[in-house]
């Protein structure tokens, strides 16, 4: 059996580094991209209709009552589009237009 | 150095023999989540229609002011009416088929092959019903091509809920599923916040249901109990690694990590109020065959009992 140097011992392990500095590299630059995308959510505003007015929850529990809920014709902000259009469907809520952009002067 | 040339050897070798018997293993191995927590711990009814209904009653607010004049006269005060709920039965089918030739022919890690298939598809048939069963699901009514759906627990729920959208519920004959919100961090506040309406609503729940990854966050939460189980003798304490029983402020309850029926919620359970009801159970029947092999029909038909829904209560919307 050959004898392994310890040149090629050395070669070896930097090659092995090598790998793993390529493979964290790759895993920086897919972190990135899962992170851009978590960013570019479609959010929406939703108005609550008469339908869905203490049906919708603001995402508080109050221990011992319950959830509380949005009231007929208040707004809720920052909802992602697919869970917009589930309250939409139901008649609980609708999706209201997209605010213009300010202009700046 | 390598051998000789022409020298007889196996496959890869310069002269691989011919004749040599293959070696497979006479067992088949499977990993898979096979357990159907949810059905197999809550009881069982018997169905007589598509569609089960069972009643539900409820108490009128305790007040404190409740004090009548001596010798008064007195009107009747509101009836306590029942509420009328139902779901529908499901059938859940699965089918397979093997030709004639593969019943004959000499297989390694089974018998029969048509036997074989219709264990699988038995275990199949169930896992599907429990994910129905525990799931976020509306019920549906069969009309032309839409077929006839049980709801599911997750939808069910309305009064001890957390959530960041919308529950479902019976009403009208049917239950509609609850809207998702934004996901939210599973934490210990939440558990104790719904615990507590919960037991307000007179619920004391059993049983945890939840995802893998909510098992091992739950695991972390510290509950009202000692971690060290109390020991008695000379036996050393024991810690535990992963909690199977979280002790609230309003009794234990049982955690039970689900391997596939849930993602984004955890449902606590008193199994004395829910059931699987059956219109008809586990059936295998041999199709007609309609050339040179033999099919077969798994079917059940089951639906969901949630006999009130007040003695449960979940979180949704977990990331």
């Amino acid at each position: 059996m050959p004898a392994i140097s310890k040149a090629s011992m050395a070669a070896q392990a930097k090659l092995d580094q090598e790998e793993v500095l390529r493979l964290k590299q790759r895993a920086a630059r897919q972190a990135v991209a899962a992170v851009t995308e978590a960013v570019e959510e479609d959010l929406v505003d939703i108005r609550i209709l008469p339908l869905g007015d203490g049906k919708v929850s603001m995402g508080i529990h109050i221990p011992g009552i319950g959830d509380a809920h949005y009231e007929r014709g208040e707004i809720a902000k920052g909802w992602l589009r697919e869970n917009a259009e589930a309250l939409e469907q139901r008649g609980f809520a609708e999706i209201l237009p997209p605010e213009p952009a300010k202009e700046t002067p | 150095m390598t051998a000789p040339t022409n020298t007889i050897g196996s496959t890869g070798t310069p002269v691989p023999n011919i004749g040599i018997r293959e070696d497979l293993e006479n067992t088949i191995y499977r990993v898979a989540p096979e357990s159907t927590p949810f059905i197999s711990n809550v009881g069982t009814t018997k169905a007589t229609n598509v569609f089960h209904e069972w009643q539900t009653e409820t108490l009128a607010t305790p007040v404190s002011t409740n004090a009548q004049l001596e010798g008064d006269d007195y009107t009747l005060g509101a009836a306590n009416l029942t509420t009328r709920v139902g779901n529908y039965m499901q059938i859940v089918a699965k089918t397979g088929g093997v030709s004639r030739t593969q019943e004959a022919v000499d297989k390694a890690g089974r018998d029969s092959e048509l036997a074989r298939q219709k264990v699988l598809k038995t275990i199949e048939v169930r896992r599907d019903l429990e994910m129905r069963m525990i799931g976020n699901y509306a019920s549906v009514v069969e009309s032309g091509a839409t077929t006839r759906k049980s709801a599911g627990m997750l939808a069910f729920l309305t009064s001890n809920t957390s959530k960041a959208g919308s529950d479902g519920g019976f009403s009208a004959g049917i239950v509609a599923a609850a809207t998702n919100g934004t996901q939210r961090t599973f934490t210990e506040a939440l558990v104790k916040a719904v615990l507590a309406t919960a037991f307000g609503n007179g619920a004391t729940p059993s049983q945890a249901y939840m995802g893998p990854t909510h098992k091992q966050q739950f695991s972390a939460f510290t509950g009202i109990a000692d971690i060290r189980a109390d020991v008695s003798g000379k036996n050393m304490a024991t810690i535990y690694g992963a909690a199977d029983m979280y002790v609230s402020d309003f009794g234990a309850i049982t955690l039970i990590p689900h391997p596939y029926g849930l993602t984004r919620d955890c449902v606590f359970v008193d199994p004395q109020y829910v059931k699987i009801a059956t219109l008809d159970g586990l059936k295998s029947k041999d199709l007609a065959s309609s050339g040179d092999n033999l099919k077969f029909l798994i079917t059940l038909e089951k639906g969901l009992v949630c006999s009130n829904e007040k003695a449960h209560a979940v979180i949704r919307d977990l990331t």
